[in-house]
């Protein structure tokens, strides 16, 4: 066939060019930049997946598809500049040749992308240790890097095609860059093709989420690419006809038409379709759904949740049956993830007409529907699909999972919403692969069937309207301190890193600390409280304490955050629990906030265990750095000349401001006021003021005025400067 | 192989008609030389018979069946040679030739040695294109037309660059391959028709003035050439055209051609050239 033979020619005149080689080295390269030059998120740093697989496959996607496109419209534009187009049209048909010469560098780009992969595993593979995945690697290299290359290719040729100028079509090449790299397409996973973001990697809870929306974006960005592609195969000029004579001439090829249309409106219906973000707002917008509607006045007497996952698509199936007291009278409002399609409705048997509402508030979408007033019992509504993460936490890709290693949902991840008061015992049968440990609230679940075909159907209640489920290769290890039990649940390939930074020695004696010098919890009656290590986003509550892996940001030698030391994060998240999540509650000023205090308390807990010159090269002297050198920044000492900035950029000194304020301006302020009125006295304050918020039910706040007059201060004796 | 135009007209986007209602036919085998001044149609005429256009009006055959149909039979036999063109001057002249075998699907990789051999381009085959000159680059274009011995061969102006000598021998080539194909060579010099072609095409603003023997178009001028020697310019007569002019002694000595010969003219024997300016200059 001419087209393979004409394939091979030119696929070994590239292989013996020296420009694409040159092009190929710098490929071959390029992941280099991503290990030390990608813009780094405050919590990215500290997995080790991110820093040697996310970043520099994702750098490398970024300047391999520039190299290819720049090479691409080179060899394109290589006939006409040389004129050599009315000898070689002559004996070849020039979309044969196009076609040829395209395929060619779609294959240099596709080989390179291999090298690249596997030049860089044993390196990763080092680098990574027992948390190395190799699948995992050439799949995100695979995705990532190999489509975008390959890309760029399809979309210079089909642009070159069609205007057969260089020139037009380097500043054609550049526009579309420009969408992917543009501020509209900073968050948007859709638009980026040139530069894909991929969302957050976990080194211990190893989630294929990113594998498949990077994938799906790739198929989108692909069905453009080659839609284009083709219909500039019927741009391709002949006969010395123009663009649109030859587009009309071109028409007669319909099937090249159709292919291209289909590519196209497939793309379209991709992207427009797709299952893994929601629509709502992008920003915080503070709007609950139950703001806007009352709550019915029905019981449920209990619920039963059937729920069946399927971690290779990471889809849910579930059945909810609920048994009713009494009937709902008016019409009921049952809220569900938006990812999520009801299939099936029924009230004792009978099939129920519902309306679903599309519009995301809240993170959730509406379905409506009217019960006939009858003394009926159950209510059963199916429904299945993938949870969509919400459009404002999209770069948090683990708030809810469903993969062969971790399982989450997340809050309102999993189980539908009615507007009815609360049901009275719920119980769940959840089938999960066999290899998990389900939790259910933050407590190990015990009864399970085994299916004998790898998965396991748990069961499992609560009786309240909050549900978290989440299973994974975990183990738990109850700690006691004092009366409480602690039950600290963590990956089972984590266990290394909780011996050597001896987290349960310091949760214990941070605990200790906050009772004895700030006062009691308030808590449930069983006295326990739960630590769970999960991925991505955190919660916590009165019993439970939400923590992630970047808890321990050296054992990565990342950059060091808020000069975080050791097992630090892990102790402020227990202080948080007396503090911000607990009694001692501050409002939000300038130079004001519980975090201050959080701080303060680990200072008070490392000093009390390694002494004074330990926290004076720790915290107080990296803190008055911090301090420090927050007056020497320019935009401190002009505020008047902020407002010239970019808001984007004003806000990105703001918030450092707030770092340094309240993470260091702060404890050191509280160490001050401590130096003067006394440690004792210091904690007297505390205990009282923790006092006086538990017995006002946490409705009190405390500002910095009201701390000054506890400790019967003035604003100039704590300051810094 | 037989090549068919009927009636064909191409009018160009631009208004301007290149070719008015042509017809002609060529086939097997023959050296057709087509003639005619810059701006005549020749090239236009070239770029229909290598469906490298599509014409206005007409058609234009291939054994019988639309060329445009038989775009990829046409291009497996076919060597064409531009009037304007250029090459990859990165490349050896050796690689550049390979390279076009290759694309043409030449898998005897003798070819391009004979070619290289035929075209006098031993000396040359390792220097790279961009160093060769103006003649020899156009040796390499001619290079690529006859490699892979096409059946249908079509240089428009092949000899423009080279020398004499060089014009000689490549004549001589495509005189030679016209035994068994069809070879159509398109220029405004006469000799490189006289020497070879068997059949010769006039083209003039667009339109066939003449198709048959170089011999026959000779002889339809006979009569119509003559010679007179003048005092000064102003003595030329009117209607007629000047072919040469030679200072003798007693003024200068004109050869013309004319519909109407002035009285005063001697009969001059007329050459091909004479006759093709008789040829074009008659319409006018």
């Amino acid at each position: 066939m001419k087209l393979l033979s004409i394939y091979k020619l030119e696929l070994k005149r590239l292989m013996l060019s020296k420009p694409v080689w040159l092009v190929c080295i710098l490929c071959l390269f390029s992941p280099l930049s991503g290990y030390l030059y990608y813009k780094r998120t405050w919590t990215g740093d500290a997995m080790l997946t991110q820093l040697y697989i996310a970043y520099p496959v994702l750098t490398a996607a970024l300047v391999g598809s520039l190299l290819f496109g720049c090479i691409s419209i080179y060899d394109a534009g290589r006939i006409r500049s040389y004129k050599a187009d009315s000898i070689i049209a002559s004996f070849i048909s020039p979309v044969i040749y196009s076609t040829a010469r395209m395929l060619a560098m779609l294959t240099i780009s596709s080989m390179a992308a291999v090298i690249c992969s596997l030049l860089y595993l044993p390196f990763t593979a080092v680098r990574l240790g027992h948390i190395f995945n190799p699948g995992f690697y050439l799949a995100y290299f695979f995705i990532f890097t190999l489509p975008t290359w390959c890309m760029s290719v399809l979309f210079v040729n089909g642009i070159y095609n069609i205007t057969q100028r260089t020139d037009l079509s380097v500043i054609l090449y550049a526009l579309l860059c420009c969408m992917s790299l543009s501020k509209f397409a900073e968050n948007n996973y859709f638009m980026r093709w040139l530069n894909p973001i991929s969302g957050l990697l976990s080194d211990y809870f190893l989630s294929y989420w990113p594998l498949r929306i990077g994938l799906y974006t790739r198929i989108i960005w692909i069905c453009f690419s080659a839609g284009l592609w083709l219909f500039s195969l019927m741009c391709i000029r002949k006969y010395q006809k123009n663009l649109i004579a030859s587009i009309w001439k071109g028409i007669k090829k319909v099937y090249i038409l159709i292919l291209a249309a289909a590519f196209i409106v497939s793309g379209t219906c991709l992207w427009k379709h797709q299952p893994f973000i929601d629509h709502g707002p992008e920003d915080y917008d503070f709007k609950y759904l139950w703001d806007d509607y009352l709550y019915d006045v029905s019981y449920i007497d209990d619920s039963h949740f059937e729920v069946k996952t399927n971690p290779l698509h990471g889809t849910v199936s579930v059945r909810a049956e609920y048994q009713l007291a009494y009937p709902f009278r008016n019409e009921t409002l049952l809220a569900l993830n938006p990812g999520y399609k009801i299939t099936k409705m029924t009230y004792d048997g009978l099939n129920v007409d519902y309306r679903t509402d599309k519009k995301v508030v809240d993170d959730l979408c509406c379905t409506y529907f009217t019960l006939p007033y009858t003394q009926g019992t159950t209510l059963v509504i199916e429904y299945e699909g993938m949870p969509t993460t919400e459009n404002r936490f999209q770069y948090y890709t683990y708030a809810r999972c469903i993969d062969n290693n971790y399982i989450t949902f997340g809050e309102q991840g999993l189980l539908p919403e009615l507007n009815v008061s609360n049901c009275l015992a719920s119980t769940i049968d959840v089938t999960i692969p066999g290899k998990l440990s389900p939790y259910l609230n933050y407590k190990a679940m015990t009864d399970y069937t085994d299916n004998g075909d790898g998965t396991k159907t748990w069961t499992g209640k609560w009786e309240n309207d909050f549900v978290d489920f989440t299973a994974a290769d975990m183990v738990t290890d109850t700690l006691t301190a004092s009366d409480t039990d602690i039950n600290l649940i963590y990956q089972k390939d984590f266990e290394k890193t909780i011996k050597d930074y001896n987290v349960e020695q310091a949760i214990c004696e941070a605990y200790d600390y906050c009772l004895r010098h700030i006062g009691e919890l308030k808590y449930t009656d069983e006295k326990q409280l739960a630590f769970m290590q999960k991925s991505g986003v955190t919660y916590v509550s009165p019993d439970v304490i939400e923590w992630t892996e970047d808890y321990f940001p050296s054992y990565t030698s990342a950059t060091n955050q808020n000069n975080i030391h050791k097992n630090d994060y892990i102790i402020l998240s227990v202080v948080s629990k007396w503090t911000r999540y607990g009694g001692l509650r501050c409002k939000n000023e300038e130079l004001w906030s519980s975090i201050g205090f959080e701080y303060y308390s680990l200072y008070r807990i490392q000093k009390e265990k390694y002494g004074e010159l330990y926290v004076k090269k720790y915290y107080i002297d990296k803190w008055q750095e911090a301090v420090d050198s927050q007056s020497k920044k320019f935009y401190n000492r002009h505020p008047e000349y902020l407002k010239y900035l970019p808001e984007r950029y004003q806000q990105s000194i703001t918030a450092e401001n707030n770092e340094t304020n309240f993470c260091a301006r702060l404890p050191l302020m509280i160490i001050k006021a401590e130096k003067l009125v006394g440690s004792e006295k210091m904690d007297e304050i505390i205990r009282q003021m923790y006092s006086d918020c538990i017995s006002e039910d946490l409705l009190k706040q405390i500002s910095f005025k009201d701390f000054l007059d506890y400790c019967g201060l003035s604003k100039e004796a704590l300051s810094l400067d | 192989m037989q090549l068919d135009a009927e009636n064909v007209t191409m009018i160009y986007p631009s208004g301007k008609k290149a070719l008015a209602d042509i017809s002609f036919h060529a086939q097997d085998n023959g050296f057709i030389g087509i003639l005619g001044p810059n701006g005549a149609g020749k090239t236009t005429l070239m770029k229909l018979l290598i469906a490298g256009l599509i014409p206005t009006k007409g058609k234009i055959m291939l054994n019988g069946k639309p060329l445009l149909s038989q775009e990829k039979k046409l291009k497996s036999q076919l060597g064409y040679l531009p009037q304007s063109f250029g090459l990859y001057d990165e490349l050896t002249v050796w690689q550049f030739l390979d390279y076009i075998s290759a694309l043409k699907g030449i898998k005897d990789r003798k070819a391009v040695e004979k070619v290289i051999e035929k075209t006098g381009l031993t000396e040359y085959k390792k220097v790279r294109i961009r160093n060769l000159s103006g003649g020899q680059r156009q040796r390499v274009g001619i290079a690529q037309a006859i490699t892979g011995d096409p059946q249908l061969l079509i240089l428009d102006e092949p000899t423009v660059g080279l020398d004499p000598e060089e014009r000689v021998r490549f004549r001589n080539i495509f005189s030679d391959m016209a035994q068994d194909k069809i070879v159509l060579l398109s220029t405004h010099i006469v000799e490189d028709v006289q020497a070879a072609c068997s059949r010769v095409l006039v083209i003039y603003d667009g339109m066939i003035l003449y198709d048959g023997s170089p011999s026959d178009l000779i002889c339809k001028a006979k009569g119509h050439v003559g010679t007179f020697t003048a005092a000064s310019e102003r003595d030329l007569p009117d209607k007629c055209h000047v072919i040469s002019k030679i200072n003798v002694s007693d003024g200068i000595q004109y050869r013309i051609v004319a519909h109407q010969m002035p009285f005063f003219t001697q009969d001059a024997e007329p050459t091909l050239e004479d006759a093709y300016l008789y040829c074009i200059h008659r319409e006018e």
